[in-house]
């Protein structure tokens, strides 16, 4: 229960007429709940002055109204002022409202839905009629269309349901004791229909209380009589009967507790579909969404194999389908859908609902469309008279029957390759031409006049045929290539991402793949510091206020907001929230080219397909940062570590020789006693040699932190090499004294731009780990060469090498080669040269050489060649 | 080797390197005056007046850099620097600035000592020695002759003007500025490429092995610095 308390609690009002007491009977249960001391605000109130409701409503706290300046200002219930507020128990009046433009939802359910999210207790009321699947029978019963609905899922989710019941003749009495006669004539005239009103209202309250009857003995594990999960499948078309076949489609899923589709068969003729008919037919899609049901969006050839194939997949057991009035000749020609499907279903129950209603598009002729452009017509006459030309002159020589074929032979590529109507125009001119300017053997307008009845209607069919095979073929290819653009389109998307690694990267796939593909600008926000903020975006697009609250607001409820949607509409984006399994990471904000732009399923499946591949990437991206960040943490703790070792010991070993010997010297001086010459010179000497030491280490470290802290300065300048190697030789380690080292320095080498001061420590690093690693009467080879476009320069000596496993790791800090003879070092200064090497874009590598010996190799970019006269001056 | 002692000014604010110095100077003969800050310094050169300054970059009430530019302005006393700034940037400022030398902490003594021959050996040249010879190098500023192992080398003017820069000022380090003005002019500072193509040429004649040089030694970052005789 505590997690439930999460969420507010829905209380409805339900009602079948406005006057028979809803907001009364609200406002008493509230005043009671008030006497609890339950903090109450009434949030939205629709009362009629010099009421008993006033009166009941006047001491309540109430929220002022918030006002929408348009051509007529409207006052609306202030969603953010009751958020803000967060009373225990809000009243909204009249849950079935529309919202007038310009507020954050379109509907006030939706606002409610808000406040039970935010936690807010709510009591509202409605009235039976504006139930979304009671609309149909509400029609039936009082002749009107109801405007304003309430999906029944929200009603369905109602924590409890209050009927406020009024006999129709004591609602007639109380309006008139409240003179309100007029409404009063109003309602005497329609008692019969409130009547029915009222008893659909209790029918219907009992029904859902039944529900939850149901619900609490299923929770409870008392088995009912109801049995295996049902399915039912409602099939949809764009045609008036689909909102009876839904509701229909809910009731019976109701009815028997069973999961439901609706579902639409998409094949290459919807292509051509009208506007108002698509229109129509996402309508369909959301009420069924609406009304709790899965809207299903198939593709295929034949609506009836889709559907089979559907319900095959998804074990459905109950199909609901319409059966449109259509003239009964065009059912004998096309076959009967519905007959078909009962025919291959098998032993699933099939609902078959007849249309009540003229169809929406009577005639033959639909589906039929002559669009060919004029020019196509004047082709098709042109045709025609060609043919008509070369019979004449060919009737010489062949009977007509043999000609006629000519004349089909041009009906059919008018028909086929400019058009449906071109194809019947050429028929008809042909037909007539056939008929009159060629010698027939029987004379015209006798009898035999039927025959050439029969040629024109041979003629006509032949281009009706062409011209509808082709239409459909290229609708069928025209089909596969959008569906081919969109898998192409993802596919292309979801490559771009796997390539890139960096966040920015992969937020820049996707808007370059949704800006092209939808041709539109767009925008991704991701939280930053607990506000959603514009990461990246296409050039053209800025997000004003409103289009970041609706990218807030799509963050926040995991729902799409924006243009052409029921939430914000106002705003310019469409924002889509970018989903994981593990949450929202972000919001994708689209400026459509128009509002209907992701209407239609196909869009909308995309850019959710976008949308999650974005989702992902974004994912994908934030886990790697953490991981890089785990992992650089880890390898800072280790270095840090090493590096605490690596001090404690190598600072501290030069240090205590130092103070050892310095100690005793002080010790014989303070005692008096005579030190041997050679004892005294040997521990100065000795100490001297681990201050040095002790220096060197402290300035690798310095390096070393420089190096990466990133501020290691380097300047650049044209550098003569033979110098560099010159001088890093005579500053060379105490150890290289007496080494014999060759230098191969090539005498046309060119000036390289480095740092000198840099460089020349590298070398003297490099020199001093050769001399450290090589017995100490063997040679060091220093050679340096431009190869390419670099300058190489490898120190070479003849040690033991290096164990192949640990080449690239000498560079690593701290790392030394394990060695029985240890030799002192902090393994840094490989570390250094590494740094440095790669601070001036080259590489650094060890290998072993032949005949024994290590050599290590640097490769500089020589650059630029500086400009440098190298005559002699003066 | 001096008539009288000479009186070196130390100047410090740790007094750990001021008594360690002072105790290593007084035995190789040297007077020892002490300043902690640039104020007790510059009031000890005009009351004291000692023949020599040993400056630490980092006072706490003066950067030594000014100091040096201070003192420039109406002292010619050698000046060497002892500092734990390690820059080169630091040093070229000190040494341009109109330092005579520059040593980094840590250093030794024998070093610095080399030094302080160095610095006073210039300032108390009353007239240029006309020959100056390095192993087997001679060089006779009188005659424009050098020669190595008494083999004449034949040398452009440039290059017999850096070579007469460097030698008279041996032991000390010059830098690229300095180098530069000397011998082509105050025009030609930027021009470093003529530097190094001189000194490279220079050292291919004058030096045993110009892979290794001995006598043009690079100050990496800072300058030159030819080899004092004694030092060899």
């Amino acid at each position: 229960m505590e997690s439930q308390s999460q969420r507010g609690k829905l209380k409805i009002f339900l009602g079948y007429a406005d006057g028979v007491g809803k907001t009364y009977a609200m406002l008493e249960a509230a005043r009671r709940r008030r006497a609890e001391g339950v903090d109450v605000v009434a949030a939205w109130l629709k009362v009629e002055k010099g009421t008993e409701t006033e009166a009941l409503a006047a001491d309540l706290e109430s929220l002022p109204p918030r006002r929408i300046e348009a051509d007529q200002p409207v006052e609306e219930m202030d969603l953010e002022a009751v958020l803000n507020r967060k009373p225990q128990l809000a009243l909204v009046d009249d849950l079935a409202h529309h919202n007038a433009p310009g507020s954050r939802h379109a509907r006030r359910y939706q606002d409610v839905l808000e406040l039970l999210e935010a936690g807010i207790n709510v009591y509202t009321t409605m009235n039976v009629q504006n139930l979304e699947s009671l609309t149909d029978i509400v029609r039936q019963i009082t002749g009107q269309e109801v405007e304003e609905t309430v999906p029944d899922g929200v009603v369905d989710g109602a924590d409890e349901l209050e009927m406020v019941d009024l006999p129709p003749e004591e609602l007639l009495a109380r309006l008139q004791r409240g003179g309100l006669g007029e409404a009063a004539d109003h309602v005497s005239a329609r008692i019969g229909e409130l009547a029915a009103l009222r008893q659909m209202a209790l029918r219907e309250t009992a029904e859902r209380v039944d529900n939850d009857m149901r619900d609490f003995m299923a929770t409870h594990s008392i088995h009912g009589p109801w049995g295996a999960a049902e399915r039912v499948m409602v099939c949809i078309s764009a045609h008036p009967i689909g909102d009876r076949l839904i509701r229909s489609g809910r009731r019976l899923a109701e009815a028997l507790r069973a999961e439901w589709f609706v579902v639409f068969v998409e094949t290459p003729r919807h292509l051509q579909m009208p506007p108002g008919e698509r229109a129509m037919l996402l309508r369909y899609l959301r009420i069924a969404e609406e009304m709790g049901a899965q809207p299903i969006t198939l593709t295929g050839e034949s609506v009836v194999e889709a559907l089979v194939e559907f319900a095959r997949q998804q074990n459905i057991t109950r199909i609901i389908i319409g059966k449109p009035r259509r003239s009964r000749w065009l059912e004998l020609v096309r076959g009967s859908r519905v007959d078909r499907l009962l025919e291959r279903c098998g032993s699933t129950d099939v609902f078959v609902i007849s249309d009540a209603q003229p169809p929406l598009r009577p005639g033959w002729w639909q589906g039929v469309h002559f669009r060919a452009p004029l020019r196509h017509y004047f082709y098709s006459l042109g045709i025609v008279i060609l043919v008509t030309f070369i019979s004449l002159w060919l009737q010489r020589w062949f009977e007509p029957t043999h000609l006629i074929m000519l004349f089909l032979g041009g009906i059919v590529i008018s028909g086929a390759y400019l058009g449906r109507g071109p194809g019947v125009v050429s028929a008809l001119v042909s037909g007539v031409a056939f008929v009159s300017l060629l010698d027939h053997p029987a004379p015209l307008l006798t009898p035999g006049d039927l025959r050439h009845l029969v040629t024109l209607g041979g003629m006509m069919a032949a281009g009706l045929f062409a011209g509808t095979l082709t239409g459909w073929l290229r609708a069928q290819v025209r089909a596969a290539r959008q569906r081919e653009i969109q898998t192409s389109a993802l596919s292309a998307l979801s490559r771009d991402l796997t390539t890139a690694i960096q966040l920015d990267e992969m937020l820049k796939a996707v808007l370059h793949h949704v800006s092209q593909i939808f041709h539109c600008q767009a925008a991704v926000l991701l939280p930053e510091v607990g506000q959603l903020k514009v990461r990246l975006a296409t050039p053209a697009i800025t997000l004003n206020a409103l289009d970041l609250e609706a990218a807030s607001w799509a963050f926040s409820h995991r729902q799409s907001a924006g243009a052409g949607t029921d939430t914000m509409r106002e705003a310019h984006v469409r924002c889509l929230p970018l989903e994981t399994r593990n949450g929202v990471v972000g919001v994708l904000a689209i400026l459509p080219q128009a509002v209907e732009q992701f209407q239609s399923p196909d869009q909308r499946d995309l850019l959710a397909g976008f949308g999650h591949l974005a989702a992902l990437a974004i994912e994908r991206a934030r886990l790697n940062e953490q991981a890089q960040q785990a992992a650089i943490l880890q390898t800072t703790e280790k270095l840090q570590a090493a590096l605490l070792n690596s001090i404690s010991h190598d600072l501290r070993t030069p240090l205590s020789t130092v103070s050892g010997a310095i100690s005793s010297l002080l010790e014989a001086e303070q005692s008096g006693e005579e030190l041997d010459d050679s004892i005294r010179l040997d521990l100065l000497e000795n100490a001297d040699e681990e201050a040095d030491r002790l220096n060197r280490l402290v300035g690798n470290l310095l390096d070393m932190t420089r190096l990466e802290a990133g501020a290691m300065r380097v300047h650049k300048r044209p550098c003569d090499v033979r110098d560099l190697i010159g001088t890093a030789l005579s500053q060379a380690p105490r150890r290289l004294a007496g080494r014999e080292v060759h230098t191969h320095i090539p005498d046309d080498l060119p000036d390289v731009m480095l740092d000198f001061v840099l460089m020349v420590q590298v070398l003297y690093n490099l020199l001093d780990n050769a001399a450290k690693y090589s017995p100490e009467s063997s040679e060091i080879d220093i050679s340096a060469g431009v190869y390419g476009n670099e300058l190489w320069i490898s120190v070479a000596d003849r040690g033991v090498g290096i164990p192949s496993d640990d080449l690239q790791r000498i560079f690593d800090k701290f790392y030394r080669v394990q060695r029985p003879d240890s030799v002192p070092g902090t393994g840094l200064g490989l570390s250094i040269c590494r740094g440095i090497v790669e601070v001036h874009g080259g590489r650094i590598w060890a290998e072993n050489r032949m005949g024994g010996g290590a050599v290590i190799t640097l490769a500089i970019p020589v650059g630029e060649p500086p400009k440098n006269p190298t005559g002699q001056e003066g | 080797m001096e008539e009288y002692p000479m009186r070196i000014l130390v100047v410090d604010d740790e007094r750990a390197i001021r008594r360690y110095l002072r105790a290593s100077l007084l035995t190789r003969g040297f007077e020892i005056l002490e300043a902690g800050s640039a104020g007790e310094a510059l009031q000890s050169l005009t009351n004291d007046r000692p023949d020599l300054v040993i400056l630490d970059l980092g006072l706490p009430d003066m950067d030594g850099v000014e100091v040096v530019r201070r003192v420039r302005e109406w002292s010619k006393i050698p000046i060497i620097i002892l500092s734990v700034r390690d820059r080169e940037d630091d040093k070229v400022a000190a040494l341009d600035a109109g330092a005579d030398d520059y040593l980094t902490k840590p250093f030794g003594m024998r070093e610095l000592l080399a030094r302080i021959r160095v610095a006073a050996r210039h300032a108390h040249r009353t007239a240029q020695e006309p020959v100056f010879e390095l192993g087997d190098l001679r060089i006779d500023l009188a005659r424009r002759e050098v020669t190595r192992a008494g083999e004449r080398i034949a040398l452009t003017p440039t290059e017999y003007d850096l070579l007469r820069v460097m030698v008279q000022n041996a032991g000390k380090v010059l830098t690229h500025n300095q180098i530069l003005r000397q011998v082509w002019g105050a025009a030609y500072e930027e021009e470093a490429h003529l530097l190094r193509v001189n000194i490279s040429n220079l050292r291919k004649k004058i030096e045993p092995d110009p892979d290794r040089p001995r006598f043009i030694l690079t100050e990496p970052g800072v300058g030159y610095r030819f080899q004092d005789r004694q030092e060899v």
